[in-house]
């Protein structure tokens, strides 16, 4: 046994043993495991919210981009910023209305504010579709890391299996508070692994930064400007994509079910206000794939760019270290995505197309077990369609973005009415699908998901005005037809 | 909408402002500062700004008593 091994062993299952011992004295219900009982405090939030952004995508898919691609990667610290200015005014009213009504996820919220069940199915149905290839993503990151990382004594099949079953047991039992304090690792491990690296690599290949960057401009010059090495991502891409995914960042289902978690709309303001700060890492992270470029150039896949700088640079030990991180680091993520995608399938379309009758109970137990089935498809999909990194995200994001008028138009908006969300999200979703799916990503040097989402937005509010204008002559004097709710307005 | 809630806004709006509708006039190699490729600097330098906007925010919101209304 080596000893990078030891360590990737000792960290995963150490994290897995700290995400069982936190639910240890919780009473399971519902609320406990879906929403953390809705009593986490400000440092809970921010490691949950921060175990969600970092994913093994900040390791890999940054510098991969950073290698291969160049300036167009910097659209990673944007979206994230622009995504916690959006969540200071978004969050906590959605965090509200959660209280009000005693949601636990995202479709809970799309039927209590329009009122219908339906849409609620539809929700979720496109929730789970896109959390599957994110939750792929995560096991494929971690199966790669760690075979490298213990010099393939661990093959990357047998790595994702006995992760996958470790992150399901602290999922069943201990719910979204494990995942919280597993997340609690999985900070420490990835912040000390990516600053020793970051820093590292720059100074010890060219004395740091500065000349890494300067013999980066003269040897490729173009690669630190849009469009960087590619010919199709110029500075309207960077601008549609930073847009698209800042604004549907907490729109993912698992994202926006951890909002609930609050104890206090407040907490969720001062946690937006310090996120920003998190985005140091993926600066470091970037510098990692550009040294990479220039003391490794031709690696026939970028994704492997910060790996193997790192084996060329450091001990044995020290990728073992890197390993542990990283396999942590996808851990935290799969563990929150199947949680919300096993809720999303038992309780809200379940339950709500096919048994309305079945007790919290009933849903707790079924979602429990969901959680194997949804990590199982997962897998499958890993073991059997791996694809590259970073397209995978961007799919996924399309789909959930196209959530975003709903949620805020309906939040801020009285007249926002069902017919026309339905109506904006239809268009949004099979308008995404339609221009990634033909190659038409991007579309006239936008964003696809971007195009979708501004047409989803118009016909959102185009219906709603039509809708309310009808309704009005219909019902005089009725309140607007499918507000049930008015912490909404 | 209230004046605390529009100026809350708009300070929200600083790193849409900055970090997206400025970047086709900063998409340049030189000059570099503190060994940062400009663009790069200029991304930064606003990233780490964001929690000062927002905090310009936080306290926009909650001048008129603890609560802030959210009217069309």
């Amino acid at each position: 046994m080596n000893t990078a091994l030891i360590i990737i062993l000792t960290a995963v299952f150490l994290s897995a043993a700290i995400g069982l011992y936190a639910g240890r004295r919780l009473e399971m219900s519902l609320e406990n495991w879906t929403v953390g009982g809705r009593r986490f405090g400000i440092l809970l939030i921010w490691l949950l919210m921060a175990g969600e952004i970092y994913t093994t995508f900040t390791f890999l898919g940054a510098s991969g981009w950073a290698y291969s691609r160049g300036a167009p990667t910097f659209y990673i610290m944007i979206y994230g910023t622009l995504a916690y200015a959006v969540s200071f005014f978004v969050l906590p009213e959605i965090w509200k209305a959660g209280r009000r009504f005693g949601l636990h996820t995202q479709p809970d919220f799309f039927v209590a504010r329009y009122g219908s069940r339906s849409l609620g199915v539809f929700v979720a149905l496109i929730g789970v579709i896109s959390i599957i290839p994110y939750l792929q993503l995560q096991l494929q990151g971690l199966g790669l890391i760690v075979e490298v990382a213990s010099d393939g004594a661990i093959r990357s099949g047998p790595a994702i299996v006995g992760s996958f079953l470790l992150t399901c047991a602290f999922v069943y039992t201990s719910g979204l508070r494990g995942a919280a304090w597993v997340a609690v690792v999985k900070d420490v491990l990835m912040i000390a692994a990516v600053g020793v690296v970051g820093f590292g690599v720059p100074r010890i290949y060219f004395g740091g930064f500065g000349r890494m960057f300067r013999t980066l401009a003269e040897r490729f010059p173009g690669h630190l400007t849009f469009p960087g090495a590619t010919t199709n991502m110029d500075t309207v891409w960077v601008m549609s994509t930073a847009l698209l995914t800042g604004l549907g960042f907490y729109m993912w289902p698992h994202v926006f079910g951890s909002a609930f978690s609050a104890k206090s709309a407040r907490t969720i303001r001062r946690n937006a206000m310090i996120m920003p700060f998190y985005q140091i890492p993926i600066l470091l992270v970037f510098m990692v794939g550009f040294t990479a470029l220039l003391v490794l150039p031709g690696l026939k896949n970028g994704d492997m760019a910060f790996l193997e700088i790192v084996r060329r640079t450091y001990p044995r030990w020290f990728m073992g270290f890197v390993g542990s991180a990283g396999a942590v680091t996808a851990m935290v993520p799969a563990a929150v995505l199947v949680l919300f995608a096993s809720t999303l399938l038992t309780k809200n379309v379940y339950r709500a197309a096919f048994a309305p009758a079945a007790s919290e109970e009933k849903i707790l137990r079924l979602s429990r077990l969901a959680v194997l089935f949804i990590m199982a498809a997962a897998l499958l999909f890993a073991l059997r369609f791996p694809n590259a990194l970073v397209n995978l995200l961007l799919i996924g994001y399309d789909g959930v973005s196209q959530f975003f008028p709903g949620v805020v138009l309906g939040l801020f908006w009285k007249r926002t009415s069902r017919g026309g969300v339905v109506a904006g999200l239809t268009a949004g979703v099979v308008l995404a699908a339609v221009l990634v799916f033909s190659g038409h990503d991007p579309f006239l040097g936008l964003n696809a998901g971007f195009v979708a989402l501004a047409v989803n937005a118009l016909v959102a509010i185009l219906v709603s005005l039509a809708a309310r204008s009808r309704g009005k002559t219909a019902r005089k004097g009725g309140r607007p037809g499918n507000c049930k709710a008015n912490v909404f307005v | 909408m209230s004046k605390g809630t529009a100026r809350a806004l708009l300070f929200g709006s600083i790193p849409f402002l900055t970090l997206v509708f400025c970047l086709p006039f900063v998409n340049r190699l030189r000059p570099m500062i503190l060994g940062l490729p400009f663009l790069l600097f200029w991304i930064l330098f606003w990233v780490l700004m964001t929690p000062l906007a927002l905090f310009g925010a936080d306290r926009a919101l909650r001048k008129p008593g603890d609560s802030q209304e959210e009217k069309e």
